[in-house]
C-alpha cells in the first residue's frame, strides 16, 4: 500500500511493527525483504514519487572541509533515494550503477590503520553478497578476473599477480531499485508506503533506552506519530547522524552520541585522475578491451581495474584502492618522449615522435591510444575530525541543517603515491611499461573528489565506544533502533559502497525477521 | 515549419547533473567541454520567495538570429530549416571567434592532448571532435532517427534529447515551438516563462518556466549567472592584431609618403605584408586546425574575420606585385586590401557579442587608430636608421593617430557598460595599464614627436629622439592592444528576461 502523507489525518499515531525512515537504495532493499512476513511494516519517505524542490531543500547544508557537492546536489531526497541518480551509461538508454564487494583486508584489523577492523570477516558477509548480487541482478556470481576475462577479445594483462592484480568491477541498471522493487513493496499487504512523510524527530523513553515513537510532519504542515516495535533508520550517511543529532530531547548530545562518536568517522572514496602509464608495447593498447570499455559478458557489465595484491598492502602498510586506466591519445611523445616505445630509443626517433605529435596534435591524424591516465579511488583514513555536525541554518521544519567538514589526511595521498609507485615497479619489471607518478606531496590533489558516498558516520563496532551500532545495526544502549546504509561502515574500502550496504542490509533483514519472531523487545 | 525548442521548468529542476552526465555519455563530448551546465543560482541575490533554491541548466539556445552563425569564418556554424543551430565538423578550424560571439557560454572548444575519456570508443569520436568548437545539438542525429520512425520528437524518448530523457525531475521538455498543439508550445502558454538575454534579440529556442515574483524580476531582466573571463583568444590572437595591424598600417603610411613625394625606401612595401603574414601564421597557433585554414574564406559573407583573411590574401600578393611592377592602380588596390584589412580587425574585435568590453563601436576604431600608430611607429624606428628626411612627416602621422587612439581610448574607458564591461575595463583604468596606454602611448610620444617638429635637431639626437618616440609609440598601441584582447575579456553574465505570465 502507499499512502500520502499530505492527507493522512491530523495528529494520528499509526502503529506498525518495523518501521523504516527513508526509501532510498537501503530502505527499499530492507522494506522488500520484509515482504509477505506476518508483522507489519511502514516505510517513511519524505519526498514524493517525483524529486521537487521544496523536499529536496531540507538537504541544503554546508561544507567547511574539502571543496564537496553541494550537499542538497549530493544525493536525492525522494522515493528510490540516490538510487535515481545512477548514470553510468551502459548503452540502450540504460543508466546504472558501479558494484564490487569489498575485499578480506577491508574487514581486517590493520594495526597501520587506527580505528579499522568490522565485527566479522569477509567470509562471514559472503552469502549475503551473493544475495545482493541477485538483488543487483549481475550473477553469475563470481568476482574472479579469469572467468570474465577471454583470452581472444578481452585478455587479462599479463600482470605479476603476487604484486598487481586484475580485479573485475561489475554493473548493475538502476531499474530495479527505482522501478521493479518499488512496485513490488508498494503491492506487498503488510508494506506500508508514505510519502511526504518527513522524520523530524526519534522519541525515547527517559532513559534513551528505548525509542517510543517518530515525530513526522509534512512540508504542508501535517503532523502525525510512529509507533512501532522496531525502528530503522535508512535515510543517508549525512542524515542519519543529523536526525540522531536532533534528536535530544532526552539525550542531549544526541540519540546514541554518549561516546561522541555520531556524525564522525565520515568517509568518502578520494577520486582523482593522476599518474600515466605509457604502455611499452605500443600495440598493447588493441589488448586493453577489458580495462577500457564496459564489456558485456553473459548480459552483465564488466570492467577490469587495477590493484595491488594484499600481501603487498600489508607489508606496505597502506591503504586499499584501485586505478582505472582512462584512454588517452597524444601525448605520449610530447609528455614522455625518453619513455621507449617497443624497445627502441633514440633522441633522433623522439625528435621524429615529436614532431609528429605536434603536427598530429593539429592535422588530428587519428592515432590508437598511446597512453593510460590513471584514474585512482581509494580507500580514506577513518579519521574522527572528519564529520557531519549540525550547523547554524535551520530548514522549514526549524531543524538545523547538516555541516559537513570532509577531511583527507596526508596518509591517504601517500598511500595513493606509495601504490602507484608500486605498481609502476611490477609494470616495468614486467617490461609492459612505465608508470610515471605526478603527485609531489602528500597534500590532497585540487582535482580530488568524492563519488557521493557517505559512509562511517555512524560506524558499526562491537566497543560502544568505538561505534555507534553493533555487530547487527543496532544502536549501542538503545533496545530497538537499528541502522542501514554505507553509514554503519567502520572502513570504507575502495568499492563503491552500494553492493555492500545491501549486503548489509539483507543480513539486517534477517536479523528483525529473528528479534520479532522472538518478540524480545 | 518546424522550430525545436526546449522549455525548461526552473520551478522543477534540483541540480543534480544527470542530464550533463547523460549528455556527455551519450554525446561522446570531449572531457573538458561540456555541452551543458547547470548554474546554481544566487537565491538571495533573487529574493528566494519560496523554500527552494533555483538551478539554471543551459545548453545552446538555437538561436534564430545566432551571434555564434554570423561571426563563424567558415560557414561551418549553419542552422538546419528546423532552427537546430550545428557544427560542420570538419570545416572548422577551431578560431574561437563564436565562443566569444556567443553570450550564452555554449560553445567550448578542447585540445587534441587534453582529452580523454572512459572508453576508447568515446575518446575516437570525442578526439575527432577535438580542436574544434563543440556544443549541444538537440541530439539531432536521435531526433532526425525517431523521426525516421514516425515517432514524435519531445513525446516518444527514443526520439528526444538524452537530457530530456535522463532528467529526473521532468524539468526539460523538448518539441516544436512553431507547433501551437505542441507539448512545449502549450507549457509556454500556460506557465509563466521567460527567456535568457531576450535583450540582445537572439530569439533563442529555450524558454525558462521561472515564477515571476522573484525580486527585481518585475517586467526587468535580472544577472542569473555572472560574467566569466574569455578562455578561447590568448596571446596568438594578440599578436596577429598587433602585427598584421603594424604591417597593413606600415604599408599604408609609405603608400601615403609615396604620394606626398616624400622620397621614401621601398622596402615597406615587402614589409606590410610580411608583417601581415607573420601575424596571420602566428594565429594558427590558435586555431584548433590550422591546417584545413583555407575554409576561413567561405565565410565572407557574414564574418569579418573571413573577410580579414581575404582582405590579407589580397593584400599579400597584391603588395608584392606593385613591389615589382610599379603601377599606381595596383598600389590604389592594394592600399585598399591594407586598408579593408585593418578594418576588418576593427570589426572582428567589435563584433564579439558576448564580450561587452569589445562589442562597442569605439573599439572597431580604438583597434583601427591603434594599427596606425604601431605603423608610425614601426615606420619612424626605421626612419631613423635609413631614411631621416622622413621622420617629420612620420612624426605628424604619428602625433595625429596617437591623439585620436588616445581620445578614443580615454572616451572608451569613460564610457559605460554592463558589469562584464565594468569588470574589463576596470582592469584597463588601474594605473599600471595607463601607464602603458596613455603614459607610453600618449604622453611620451606626443613630447618627443612635438620635439621632432618643433625644435631642429641635429641628425644623431634627431634620430635617437624618433627611435625613442617610435618606440613608445609602437610599445604603447601594443600594449594597448594586447591588453584590450588579454585582459579586457569578460564574457557578459547570463540574464534573466522579463517573465511572460
Ligand atoms: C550520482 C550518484 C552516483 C552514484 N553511483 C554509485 C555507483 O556507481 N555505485 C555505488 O555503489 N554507489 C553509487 N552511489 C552511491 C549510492 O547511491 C549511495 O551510497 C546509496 O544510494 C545510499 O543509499 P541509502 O539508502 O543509504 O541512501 P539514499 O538512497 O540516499 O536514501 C535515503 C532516503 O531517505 C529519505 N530521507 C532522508 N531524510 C529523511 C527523513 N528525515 N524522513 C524520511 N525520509 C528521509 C530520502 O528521501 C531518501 O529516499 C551514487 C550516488 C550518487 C548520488
Ligand atoms: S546559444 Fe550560442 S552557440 Fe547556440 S545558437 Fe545561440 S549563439 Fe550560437
Ligand atoms: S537532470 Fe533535470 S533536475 Fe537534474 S540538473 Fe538536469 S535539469 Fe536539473
Amino acid at each position: 500500500m502507499i499512502l500520502d502523507a499530505r492527507s493522512l489525518p491530523a495528529k494520528e499515531i499509526i502503529e506498525t511493527d518495523i518501521c523504516i525512515v527513508g526509501a532510498g537504495t537501503a530502505g527499499i532493499t530492507l522494506a522488500r525483504e520484509l515482504i509477505g512476513q506476518d508483522f507489519k511494516v511502514c516505510l517513511l519517505e519524505s519526498g514524493g514519487r517525483e524529486t521537487d524542490q521544496a523536499t529536496q531543500a531540507l538537504y541544503q547544508g554546508k561544507n567547511i572541509g574539502l571543496p564537496y557537492y553541494e550537499l542538497d546536489t549530493a544525493r536525492a531526497r525522494y522515493y528510490g533515494g540516490s538510487s535515481n541518480r545512477w548514470h553510468v551509461d551502459l548503452g540502450d538508454d540504460r543508466f546504472g550503477l558501479r558494484l564490487r564487494p569489498f575485499d578480506e583486508i577491508d574487514f581486517e584489523y590493520r594495526d597501520w590503520v587506527p580505528h579499522s577492523g568490522w565485527p566479522f570477516a569477509k567470509a562471514h558477509l559472503d552469502p549475503y553478497y551473493d544475495r545482493a548480487q541477485e538483488i543487483c541482478q549481475i550473477t553469475p556470481l563470481t568476482f574472479d578476473a579469469e572467468a570474465w576475462a577471454d583470452p581472444e577479445t578481452r585478455p587479462l594483462l599479463p600482470l605479476p599477480q603476487d604484486i598487481v592484480q586484475t580485479i573485475i568491477y561489475k554493473f548493475g541498471w538502476r531499474g530495479p531499485f527505482i522501478h521493479q522493487y518499488t512496485r513490488e513493496t508498494e503491492q506487498a499487504d503488510n508494506i506500508t508506503t508514505i510519502l511526504y512523510a518527513n522524520v523530524l524527530e526519534i522519541e525515547t523513553d527517559d532513559l534513551a533506552q528505548n525509542v517510543t515513537g517518530l515525530k513526522v510532519a509534512t512540508i504542508e504542515g501535517n503532523r502525525f506519530q510512529i509507533a512501532a516495535k522496531l525502528y530503522v533508520l535508512a535515510n543517508g550517511g549525512i542524515e542519519i547522524p543529523r536526525l540522531m543529532l536532533l534528536s535530544n530531547k532526552v539525550q542531549m548530545v544526541g540519540l546514541g552520541n554518549q561516546h561522541d562518536l555520531v556524525g564522525r568517522f565520515f568517509m568518502e572514496h578520494s577520486h582523482f585522475w593522476s599518474g600515466t602509464f605509457v604502455p611499452a608495447d605500443a600495440t598493447l593498447p588493441r589488448r586493453m578491451a577489458l580495462y577500457n570499455r564496459i564489456n558485456r559478458v553473459n548480459k552483465v557489465p564488466v570492467m577490469g581495474k587495477l590493484a595491488l595484491n594484499q600481501e603487498v598492502i600489508r607489508r606496505e602498510k597502506l591503504l586499499n584502492q584501485n586505478v582505472q586506466l582512462m584512454p588517452k591519445v597524444v601525448s605520449r611523445a610530447i609528455e614522455f618522449p625518453d619513455v621507449p616505445v617497443n624497445g627502441v630509443q633514440s633522441s633522433l626517433v623522439n625528435i621524429y615522435r615529436k614532431g609528429r605529435r605536434v603536427l598530429e596534435n593539429k592535422v588530428m591524424v587519428r592515432s590508437g591510444v598511446d597512453v593510460y591516465v590513471f584514474a585512482n579511488m581509494s580507500e580514506q583514513l577513518p579519521n574522527p575530525d572528519s564529520r557531519v555536525v549540525l550547523g547554524g541554518e535551520k530548514d522549514i521544519f526549524d531543524q538545523n541543517c547538516s555541516q559537513l567538514d570532509w577531511q583527507v589526511t596526508e596518509l591517504d595521498i601517500w598511500s595513493v603515491r606509495r601504490t602507484q609507485e608500486i605498481i609502476g615497479e611490477a609494470l616495468a619489471q614486467a617490461g609492459l611499461g612505465q608508470v610515471i607518478v605526478k603527485l609531489k606531496n602528500n597534500k590532497p590533489p585540487r582535482n580530488l573528489h568524492g563519488g557521493y558516498h557517505h559512509m562511517g558516520t555512524t560506524r558499526m563496532h562491537t566497543n560502544p565506544k568505538e561505534g555507534v551500532v553493533d555487530a547487527n545495526g543496532r544502536v549501542h544502549s538503545i533496545a530497538n533502533l537499528y541502522i542501514a546504509g554505507p553509514s554503519v561502515f567502520p572502513t570504507g574500502g575502495y568499492a563503491n559502497p552500494v553492493l555492500t550496504l545491501v549486503a548489509l542490509t539483507v543480513r539486517l533483514a534477517d536479523h528483525l525477521k529473528i528479534v520479532l519472531a522472538q518478540g524480545v523487545v | 515549419m518546424t522550430r525545436w525548442g526546449m522549455v525548461i521548468d526552473l520551478e522543477k529542476c534540483v541540480g543534480c547533473d544527470t542530464c550533463s552526465a547523460a549528455c556527455s555519455q551519450m554525446n561522446h563530448v570531449p572531457a573538458g567541454a561540456g555541452w551543458r551546465q547547470v548554474i546554481p543560482l544566487d537565491m538571495p541575490k533573487l529574493g528566494n520567495p519560496q523554500n527552494g533554491r533555483l538551478f539554471l541548466p543551459t545548453n545552446c539556445m538555437h538561436c534564430s538570429d545566432a551571434p555564434c552563425q554570423t561571426v563563424c569564418p567558415t560557414t561551418a556554424t549553419f542552422r538546419h530549416a528546423d532552427g537546430i543551430v550545428d557544427i560542420h565538423d570538419e570545416l572548422c578550424i577551431g578560431c574561437g571567434y563564436c565562443v566569444v560571439a556567443c553570450p550564452y557560454l555554449a560553445r567550448t572548444i578542447t585540445r587534441f592532448d587534453e582529452v580523454y575519456a572512459f572508453t576508447p570508443e568515446l575518446l575516437t569520436t570525442a578526439s575527432d571532435r577535438s580542436g574544434i568548437c563543440t556544443k549541444c545539438n538537440f541530439c539531432l542525429p536521435r531526433v532526425e532517427a525517431g523521426l525516421a520512425q514516425g515517432l514524435t520528437p519531445g513525446v516518444d524518448a527514443a526520439a528526444s534529447p538524452n537530457c530530456v530523457n535522463f532528467c529526473i525531475a521532468d524539468a526539460i521538455h523538448f518539441g516544436d515551438l512553431h507547433d501551437p498543439a505542441s507539448n512545449i508550445s502549450r507549457m509556454i502558454q500556460e506557465k509563466p516563462t521567460m527567456r535568457l538575454q531576450e535583450e540582445l534579440g537572439t530569439d533563442p529556442a529555450i524558454q525558462y518556466v521561472m515564477r515571476p515574483d522573484y525580486t527585481g524580476m518585475n517586467g526587468t531582466a535580472v544577472e542569473l549567472v555572472p560574467p566569466r573571463k574569455q578562455k578561447v583568444w590568448h596571446k596568438p590572437a594578440a599578436f596577429n592584431f598587433i602585427l598584421g595591424g603594424t604591417g597593413a598600417a606600415v604599408y599604408l603610411l609609405g603608400l601615403w609618403l609615396d604620394w606626398l613625394g616624400v622620397p621614401v625606401t621601398e622596402w615597406y612595401k615587402l614589409l606590410g605584408p610580411v608583417l601581415v603574414g607573420l601575424g596571420l601564421l602566428g594565429l594558427t597557433l590558435e586555431a584548433g586546425r590550422p591546417f584545413r585554414s583555407i575554409h576561413i574564406l567561405r565565410g565572407w559573407r557574414h564574418s569579418w574575420m573571413s573577410r580579414e583573411a581575404w582582405a590579407a590574401v589580397l593584400f599579400m600578393p597584391l603588395a608584392f606585385a606593385e613591389w615589382i611592377w610599379p603601377h599606381a592602380a595596383l598600389a590604389l588596390l592594394a592600399g585598399l586590401a591594407a586598408l579593408a584589412f585593418l578594418i576588418s580587425q576593427g570589426f572582428i574585435v567589435y563584433r564579439s557579442r558576448a564580450v561587452t568590453a569589445w562589442n562597442k563601436p569605439v573599439v572597431l576604431w580604438i583597434m583601427v587608430a591603434a594599427s596606425f600608430v604601431s605603423g608610425a611607429g614601426f615606420f619612424l624606428l626605421a626612419a631613423a636608421l635609413f631614411n631621416q628626411t622622413v621622420i617629420p612627416y612620420l612624426a605628424v602621422a604619428g602625433l595625429v593617430s596617437v591623439l585620436v587612439q588616445g581620445g578614443l581610448w580615454l572616451v572608451y574607458l569613460r564610457g559605460s557598460g554592463d558589469k562584464a564591461f565594468g569588470l574589463g575595463t576596470a582592469v584597463l583604468r588601474k594605473r599600471r595599464s595607463l601607464l602603458v596606454t596613455v603614459g607610453l602611448g600618449v604622453v611620451v610620444p606626443l613630447i618627443l614627436l612635438t620635439g621632432i617638429l618643433l625644435v631642429d635637431l641635429p641628425p644623431l639626437l634627431l634620430g635617437v629622439t624618433a627611435v625613442f618616440g617610435g618606440g613608445a609609440v609602437l610599445l604603447g598601441s601594443a600594449g594597448l592592444k594586447a591588453q584590450l584582447i588579454l585582459q579586457a575579456g569578460y564574457l557578459r553574465g547570463i540574464q534573466a528576461g522579463p517573465v511572460q505570465t
